[in-house]
């Protein structure tokens, strides 16, 4: 089975994907040519977790909907289990989006209010028409198992359930078609954590049992770190590290990845209160800066990186970073060191 | 091992559970709903309850004021009033539920996809529309009688066109809106086609604005329809109708009044029924209008 | 007045009911909190346990259709409770201001930045125009918005959340109030702005001298900048205690379950997440007893048939649960 598996090709394979728009600037600006997502390479090998962390307005969201041209890619490949996605007519495309579906933050919003339950997880396979009234019937009773969803849910508005319930149903209704690959839009960020908690494992036990593979985008390091195997990090529409989340996280290469842990919150007192390692904000996605898109940022920028993007290169270590200097930048890490203590 | 089942019961906040359709009607609603209904009986029974024909002439007693025999008195040609109204209920009734449904069911297909695509579709729907509406509808109506001649059925139409902008408008607005929604990106994800988002993730949200909406073009087609028959672009004499009696009241207003005022009032009465039961609706459907609706 | 007090916020025993007399509905049930000067306590919780609903009970803000009653609400040593709407109105924004979590709703879209900052501060400070107008480039100074002269000419669609946050900070520092009610100042921002403006909260509550209630959903953020912490559940605080101690010895079976859920995630190493089952009860409806009862691990008959009062188990920490009375 395992090595069966490598055989087949990944999940979802995306090679430099681009995905521009046009918008107008606020005001009475021109028309002008947003890049929100800039040559993304990504991969998200079967039965794999693969997390997409970065702020708002870094292209993550975007991205995701690139992958089932939800959003539109101007450029690249995007290949689902092999097969082209960015090239495929109109009924190729509605097949491929049997094997990949889509999670998103917004319990509620992502799904019809004036749909009983039973009839939102259903309706993926009405529309692929997988199977007959009967068997359809049992698929639902069993997707709502599957994500820990009682029996009478089925008959139920989602409005009647809480948002952890809703969550699951998303999931159920995300797993009718049996797909391959699950984007997960930050479906916990609207949740409670003991909510939040639940559903992770809801997500955890799919995952066993039905070998799907997900993309998480999240902008929550603690639950990327917690579910996925591998780490994307994403600035301004491009990648500028990537690795086994473990060492992403716990030894952060690039600039930005140790801001943003070093901007993560932790539960106790005791640790030194963190100091603000970026300042500014993110560009606007209309305005990226010249050299590396990061530089303006950066408290180690230096004259090349105005003038000179890095591109992402090896570390040696199977994490690729996208900076000059990584070598070179000091070791300690302003959460590295914890000083765990008191009563 | 799934992870640990939760109760459905204990759900967050406090549970919205589905009303009864009618729990909440304010006092408004239900005047108006009572005076429809009255209204709507009274039409349909108008062969059980009157002991005349509507077309039955009495030469010996024309114009004469309210009786036992005429609770609302005769007309010129000696017709009961009250068996007139009656009758003529039905067609401003029909004729008016007629057109609005028409302009619903035109509104919702040129503003659903026209909100749902926006781009070209919504342009082109959307400068028709505002071709329609800038003609005063007065002068619409009379375009199509000249087209098609009078009757009930081109009074219908023209009450109808009428109203299509304005139900247009309403379901693009709220298709807009619906369309950008989260679940309906999830139904394209899961491959469903164009139409059936439409049909099964929009439309459904169009529908309660679409009620309310049908309840306040009511009144406005009811008094639509009188005029035109006033006019005499309707109904065809001697088929009654309130505002064909009205306008051939009018001649004779000098020997009785009953004629032409018991038609007013029974037009007034219902259009105020129809507003009141609008207005109550309203509150009771349309979210914005209710606090802390979530 | 309140230079002598160290106290800037004393209530006692607040509640927040909604609906008309036939079927009113209580949804904060009574609680007490002290926050003295220069001090921050947080009230955490999770959505619908009523920690925001207390916050705007604080500003008299709560939706309308809702009724707020206490005991005793003093801020900065003056009565709010005996004050008609009018009176309260002049006290807000001066001796008790607030900071919303989204900064964008809390401004209109069709003003000038500049023009919205000049209203409210010739109505809180009684300056004039051209006062007001060097008023706002200090404040925004002060919460290190550099170029003020060109983001007071703005609108506020044309700046980040995390600029229009820093700008809401300043506005609402601006007449120098003894309590921030600051709900959630920093959710609708991105992790990295969230250090920046907490780090600008604290450092403007040195300067001003005020007393702050953070309302948060994030036990991670209350643990960096509160002083001490009130755990809300169903429209109570059920444990509150000095942060140090509420995060190294946490007694509510609640506190706990919270707490062991955010370290699980936040670590590693954890392969399966302990969850609390089920979700927190409607805030109108918290059923008999504890409201935690039914998803409380430890829970006996007990816990169903009364409500545990707040009691002391240490200095300054109270809980209430049956099983600490013991």
């Amino acid at each position: 089975m395992q090595a069966r598996r490598d055989e087949l090709p990944p999940s979802v394979d995306v090679r430099d994907l681009v995905v521009q728009f046009r918008v107008r600037a606020p005001g009475v600006g021109p028309r002008v040519v947003v890049r929100a997502v800039d040559g993304v390479s990504l991969r998200v090998g079967r039965g794999a977790t693969v997390g997409l962390v970065g702020e708002s307005g870094s292209g993550k969201s975007t991205f995701g909907r690139a992958l089932l041209r939800l959003a539109p890619a101007s450029g690249g490949s995007v290949r689902i289990e092999g097969e082209d996605v960015l090239g495929a007519g109109h009924r190729e495309l509605r097949a491929l989006r049997q094997r990949a579906q889509m999670v998103f933050q917004n319990p509620i919003g992502s799904l019809n209010t004036r749909m009983r339950v039973g009839r939102i997880v259903r309706e993926p396979l009405d529309i692929q028409r997988i199977g007959d009234r009967v068997s359809r019937r049992a698929r639902v009773r069993e997707l709502l198992d599957q994500v820990g969803l009682p029996r009478d849910a089925e008959g139920r508005y989602p409005h009647e359930l809480s948002g952890g319930q809703q969550q699951r149903i998303a999931l159920a209704r995300a797993l009718a078609s049996a797909p391959s690959l699950i984007i997960c839009d930050e479906p916990v960020a609207a949740l409670d954590v003991s909510i939040q908690a639940q559903v992770l494992e809801v997500l955890k036990d799919v995952q066993r049992a039905t070998g799907v593979s997900y993309l998480f985008i999240s902008h929550d390091l603690n639950v990327v770190r917690h579910l996925a195997h591998e780490t994307y990090v994403m600035y301004l529409g491009g990648v500028v590290e990537h690795g086994p989340s473990a060492s992403v996280f716990a030894s952060p290469r690039h600039p930005y990845t140790r801001g943003l842990v070093a901007a993560t919150p932790v539960a106790d007192p005791e640790r030194a209160r963190r100091s603000p390692l970026l300042r500014g904000e993110i560009p606007s996605p209309m305005e990226v800066p010249p050299g590396c898109r990061f530089h303006t940022r950066c408290p180690f920028a230096e004259e090349r990186c105005r003038e000179e993007a890095p591109v992402l290169g090896e570390t040696g270590d199977g994490g690729r970073v996208a900076c000059h200097f990584w070598r070179e930048l000091p070791r300690e890490d302003p959460r590295a060191a914890p000083t765990r203590g008191g009563a | 091992m799934s992870a640990v089942p939760v109760s459905v019961r204990d759900a967050t906040g406090p549970t919205v559970t589905v009303p009864r359709w009618w729990r909440g009607l304010s006092w408004r609603a239900l005047v108006g709903a009572g005076g429809v209904a009255a209204f709507l009986v009274a039409a349909v029974l108008a062969g059980a309850v009157s002991p005349y024909s509507p077309d039955a002439l009495a030469i010996g007693s024309r114009l004469e004021g309210p009786s036992a025999a005429h609770l609302l008195g005769t007309d010129q040609l000696g017709r009961d009033v009250l068996t007139r109204i009656l009758y003529g209920l039905r067609p401003s009734l029909e004729s008016g539920f007629a057109a609005i449904m028409m302009a619903a069911v035109v509104g919702v297909a040129l503003g659903l996809p026209s909100g749902y695509f926006g781009s070209l579709v919504d342009t082109v729907v959307t400068r028709v529309l505002d071709l329609l509406v800038a003609w005063p509808a007065v002068f619409l109506a009379l375009a199509i009688v000249l087209l098609l001649g009078t009757g009930e059925l081109q009074v219908i139409v023209a009450i109808g066109l009428a109203e299509v902008p304005v139900f247009s408008r309403l379901v693009r607005s709220i298709a807009m809106v619906a369309a950008r929604s989260d679940h309906v990106v999830a139904a394209r994800a899961a491959g469903a086609s164009s139409l059936r988002i439409m049909l099964r993730h929009v439309l459904p949200f169009v529908v309660t604005p679409l009620v309310v909406q049908f309840a306040i073009a009511a009144p406005q087609a009811l008094v639509a329809e009188a005029s035109l028959n006033y006019l005499g672009l309707g109904t065809h004499p001697p088929a009654p109708s309130l505002g064909a009696m009205v306008s051939e009241g009018q001649s004779f207003l000098a020997y009785a009044a009953g004629p032409i005022v018991f038609p007013i009032l029974v037009i007034v009465a219902l259009v105020v029924s129809l507003t009141l039961l609008a207005d109550g609706l309203q509150d009771r459907l349309d979210p914005r209008s209710r606090i802390g609706a979530r | 007045m309140a230079a002598g007090t160290e106290t800037v916020l004393d209530v006692e025993n607040l509640r927040v009911s909604s609906g008309a007399r036939g079927e009113r509905r209580v949804l904060v049930r009574g609680v007490s909190l002290t926050v003295g000067r220069r001090r921050t306590v947080a009230l955490v919780g999770e959505s619908g346990s009523g920690k925001t609903l207390t916050g705007l009970a604080l500003m008299g803000l709560t939706p309308a259709g809702t009724a707020v009653a206490a005991e005793r609400l003093l801020v900065g040593g003056v009565d709010l409770t005996r004050m008609s709407e009018p009176e309260f109105a002049r006290v807000r924004g001066r001796r008790i201001a607030m900071v919303f979590q989204n900064p964008m709703e809390a401004l209109n879209p069709v003003l000038r930045v500049g023009h919205q900052f000049s209203q409210v501060l010739t109505r809180n400070l009684g300056v004039s125009r051209s006062d007001a107008r060097d008023r706002a480039r200090e404040l925004l100074d002060s919460v290190g918005v550099s170029d003020a002269r060109r983001r007071l000419g703005q609108y506020p669609f044309e700046m980040s959340g995390g600029m229009l946050q820093r700008m809401m900070i300043a506005l609402a520092l601006a007449a120098e109030p003894d309590l921030l009610v600051a709900d959630e100042p920093t959710t609708a921002l991105d992790t990295t702005l969230q250090a920046q403006v907490m780090a600008l909260l604290a450092e403007r509550r040195e300067d001003v001298g005020m007393g702050m209630v953070l309302v948060s959903h994030d036990l991670g953020l209350v643990a960096e900048y509160a002083d001490e912490v009130n755990v809300m559940y169903a429209g109570r605080v059920v444990e509150r205690a000095p942060t140090r101690e509420m995060f190294a010895s946490p007694v509510h079976p609640y506190t706990l379950a919270l707490l062991r859920t955010v370290r699980e995630i936040a670590s590693p190493g954890t392969d399966r997440l302990s969850s609390i089952p089920g979700s927190p009860p409607p805030l109108d409806d918290p059923g008999s007893g504890c409201a935690f009862a039914p998803r409380c691990s430890f829970a006996t008959a007990e816990c169903t048939a009364v409500v545990p009062e707040l009691k002391g188990v240490a200095e300054g920490h109270d809980v209430a649960c049956v099983r600490s009375e013991r």
